[in-house]
Order: structure tokens, then sequence, then C-alpha cells
């Protein structure tokens, strides 16, 4: 019993991450219907600004979360506006293909930029913060999961007030839902988009710094993450940004309950059957609408 | 206020639009009629900078429009409602509204508009927090109409405002614009329904095969024998 309990609060614990993770892409997604497939990459450049924020400069984690989620605002506005915004306008007409392209070149890029940066070691963040626990009876909860938790929720709750309260909020919810619409009420598609990117990195900038606390980052770690947060984004409903929390959350669950029952491999290979049938059964995923 | 002058526009290598000059003057209400496919939607959409124009020129209050995009050209106060309505289809009305009146960067002014625009069409203020899309055609029509009147136009672009609405729909939201006018909205109407929008409009083109084959002051237009046959049925 108390290692069910355990590994529902592992799950929970690690889900919530992965749901953060995920919401950088479903907001994108929503919005600009591209496929950010540097995703993971990007996930990957956090975590190695995280580790060198705690290293070089000797900061604790999560003081280093704001730095990292400014730096992650700057590098997502910068992509938006100077690379992948002239290959997008070039095709403002049809598919943006081109963009699809251009961000796998980009994740390979990102991949082996760190890999000459940084090497190829694991590497754990600094500090003996990450090791801390709580103990409660039998069970065990690390600081590094509890923050995630606690952190992961507030940054969806926040997400979700920013967007339904927030004249921003709403220019980005009218420019996904209708750009033409919303370009003729005054609203400019191409700065909302550069805005929308460059939040979706900030976001991916607090999930980096919490996964290296209890995960470490190698430069393709992102390949591992980065397919996760799509089956996440498409589990959730993309553009769905409770959808992504709850998708996350699934994901850790299945992954750490499954792990009780069935050698580790098969719990990755359940996500991927259960992802296959809510593909099948709600295509527009647990929490996304139907769109026309 | 609006000046079209020799404007050539269309999509791709279709040229849909020949060498068009019209204009609108302050406080005016004009009519754009003709048949389906005549390029009336090509024009307001020239006009909006959601299509590029060839060639030609179109000036607002003396500013040039052509060349610019369209969130600029909705900031110097044009406001279009969109054939086929366009409203955002998962927020609620009020959203719907408010991302209307968001142009103005001014909050005490976007609520002065919403009290104004849920005064003209009562039943948007009694359904602010339902979804767009739950919308029946004509109350989706109030809303696009609602929502572009949210911007504070000096000059509004109605697109096919008739289209696929019950008559009973299209009379009550015909019967709106004079009302709208005389608050200080000049209009530009491009209707099917010819004899309906020339009612109203003081002054009227008629387009054919994007060319403007005719134009003049309303009791010209519905006495044209031409309008008459093609039109009216008569």
């Amino acid at each position: 019993m108390t290692s069910i309990l355990q590994a529902l609060f592992d799950g929970l614990a690690s889900g919530a991450i992965y749901g953060i993770i995920a919401l950088g892409l479903s907001l994108q997604f929503g919005v600009m219907k591209i496929i950010n497939f540097a995703h993971g990459s990007f996930l990957m450049v956090a975590m190695y600004l995280t580790f060198w924020a705690t290293s070089l400069l000797g900061l604790h984690l999560l003081a280093a979360i704001p730095l990292v989620v400014a730096v992650l605002y700057l590098v997502g506005w910068g992509t938006q506006r100077w690379l992948i915004e002239p290959v997008y306008r070039k095709e403002a007409t049809r598919e943006p293909i081109s963009v699809l392209i251009f961000t796998t070149g980009l994740w390979i890029f990102l991949d082996n930029l760190f890999l000459v940066l940084a090497g190829p070691d694991y590497r754990t963040p600094a500090g003996d913060w990450a090791n801390g626990v709580f103990v409660l009876g039998d069970l065990i909860f690390t600081y590094p999961q509890v923050a995630g938790l606690v952190v992961s929720v507030l940054v969806t709750l926040l997400l979700v007030l920013f967007m339904r309260y927030t004249r921003l909020g709403r220019a980005i919810r009218a420019t996904g839902q209708d750009r033409e619409a919303a370009s003729v009420l005054g609203i400019d598609s191409a700065a909302v988009y550069r805005t929308s990117f460059a939040i979706g990195l900030a976001i991916l900038g607090v999930a980096g710094a919490l996964l290296l606390a209890i995960f470490p980052v190698d430069p393709f770690i992102g390949d591992l993450f980065g397919v996760r947060a799509f089956i996440i984004v498409v589990l959730g409903g993309i553009g769905s940004i409770g959808g992504a929390l709850a998708g996350g959350l699934m994901v850790g669950l299945i992954e750490s309950l499954g792990a009780q029952f069935l050698p580790i491999t098969y719990s990755e290979a359940l996500i991927f059957a259960i992802f296959l049938a809510v593909l099948y059964f709600r295509p527009q995923g647990l929490f996304g609408v139907e769109r026309a | 206020m609006l000046e079209i002058e020799g404007l050539h526009a269309g999509y791709g290598d279709v040229r849909v639009l020949h060498d068009v000059t019209l204009r609108v003057d302050e406080g005016e209400i004009v009519s754009i009629v003709g048949a389906n496919g005549a390029g009336k939607t090509t024009l307001i959409r020239a006009v909006m900078g959601t299509l590029p124009t060839t060639s030609g020129s179109v000036r607002f209050l003396g500013e040039r429009l052509t060349g610019r995009q369209s969130h600029e050209i909705a900031r110097l106060g044009l406001a279009q409602v969109m054939e086929g309505r366009r409203l955002f289809p998962h927020m609620t009305v009020e959203d719907n509204l408010l991302i209307g009146g968001d142009i103005l960067r001014d909050t005490a002014r976007q609520r002065r508009n919403l009290g104004w625009v849920y005064e003209m069409f009562p039943r948007l203020r009694e359904r602010r927090t339902q979804l767009a899309r739950s919308f029946s055609g004509g109350e989706q029509q109030m809303l696009a109409i609602a929502r572009a009147l949210m911007t504070g136009p000096k000059l509004l672009l109605l697109d096919e405002p008739s289209i696929g609405l019950a008559p009973v729909m299209v009379k009550e939201i015909f019967s709106r614009f004079p009302g709208i006018n005389a608050e200080g909205v000049t209009i530009l109407l491009v209707e099917q329904d010819v004899r309906r929008s020339l009612s109203l409009s003081r002054r009227g083109y008629v387009i054919e095969q994007g060319r403007v084959v005719l134009e003049g002051d309303r009791d010209f237009l519905l006495g044209n024998e031409e309008v008459k046959r093609a039109y009216l049925g008569v």
C-alpha cells in the first residue's frame, strides 16, 4: 500500500513537470498552428542554463528560475522574430511546412551546439538542495518533487488567468481562433506570435529548471522529453492549458504506477498505447474542443 | 473620406477587380451592389489590406492605405464586418466584444462602447456569457456588427450582412443601419440584396465582373432600367 501511495505521489510530481514542459508547445501550436520540433532542445538549453547558474554563478536552483525564464523569453522572442517569422511570412497563404522543417533543423543544431559547448556528460545541479527530503511515515517527498508540483500548478494557473483576463491574453486567443478576423480588429498578429512564442519558451525555462532537479541533463535529453511533450499536448487537447497539465499528470502516473506492476520498459509502451487509444476515441484530446 | 482610384486586385494570377474608382464621403451610407462573384468582397478585402492590391490607390482621410497591414488600417478608424461573420467561436459574447474595444487602449471608452452596443442589441447583453458559436445566424450577425462598432470606427464596411439570414432577420438587422449612421459612423454597404441596400443609401455603385458599370444616387439607380431588369426583377 505504501509503495502504491509513494508511486502515486512520484507520478504526480514528475507528471506536473511534464505538464508544464508541454504547456509552451501547446500554446505555440494552438495560436500559430506551427509545430516546433525544437521544443525539446529548448528544454535542454533551459536545463543547461540552470546547471550553469547553479555551478558557475553559485545560485540556488530556485533562485536561478527567474534568470532562466528571462533568458528563454528573449531567446523565444528572437527566434520567432528573426528565424521563424521570415520563413512563415513566405508561406502566409499556405500550410507552413517550411517552418516545420526549419524547427527540425534548429533541433539538430541546438543539440550539437550543446554537445560542443557542454560535452557529452550528464550534469546535475550544484548544491545539495536537490537531495533534501520530507519524510512522512513511510513516504518520502523530495524537495524538488514538492517544488515541482507546487510551481507547475501555479504556472498553469497563472497562464489560465493571463489568457482569460488580460488584453494580451484575449489577443492571443483571438489570433489563434481566426487570424484574419483578429487583424481587421487591429490586432498585430506578428506581434502576437512573437509574444506567444516567447511566453512558450519562458514557461519552458521554469520547466527546465524544475526538471534538472530530478533528472540529469545531457545534450540529447530533449529527444526524450520533446516526444513526451507532443504526446501530452495531443492527449490533453491542443491549445488547452488545463489539458496540458492533466495530460502531463496522466503520463507521470502511468509511468510510476505502471512501474509498480510491469517492467519499466513496458510502462513506456503503456504511455503510447493509451495515447493511441485516446487518439482513436477522442481525436480532439481529452480536454480539447472539437474544431470545425 | 474613402477614395479608391484605379484599383486592380485579385488572387494570384486571377484578376478580380479592374480599374475600380469610387468614393465615400463622411456621413454617407453608400452601397456597392452586384451579383455573386462580381468582386464586392474582393474590394472590401483590398481596402482592409487582407488582400494585396496590384495597382491603384486607396486613401482614407488622406492617408494611403495600399501597402499597409490590416491592423494598421483598422487603427486608422476602419472596421469591417466580414462575410460569414467570422466570430471567435470559442469565446464568450462579451470577450468577442471586448476584443473589438481593445484597439482603443482606453478602458473607459471601451466600457462606454460596450454599453452603447448592448443598448443597440439588448439580446447580446442577455447572452453575454454564452459562447459565440451557440448563436443563431441572426444573433451572430448582430454580434459581428457590435464587435466592429466596439472599435469606435469612423467608417464601417459591411460585407453581405444579409447572407444566410431569414428575411425577418435581414429586415431587423438593416433597420439598425440608419441609427448607427446617425451616431456619426459612415457606412459602406456591400450587398446582393440590391433593393434593400439601395433604399437605405444615399448613393450606390453597381459592380459587374470586377468593374464599376453604373453609379449614382439612390433614386437614379432604383429607377434605372438596367438595374430594374438585372437586379430588382421588375
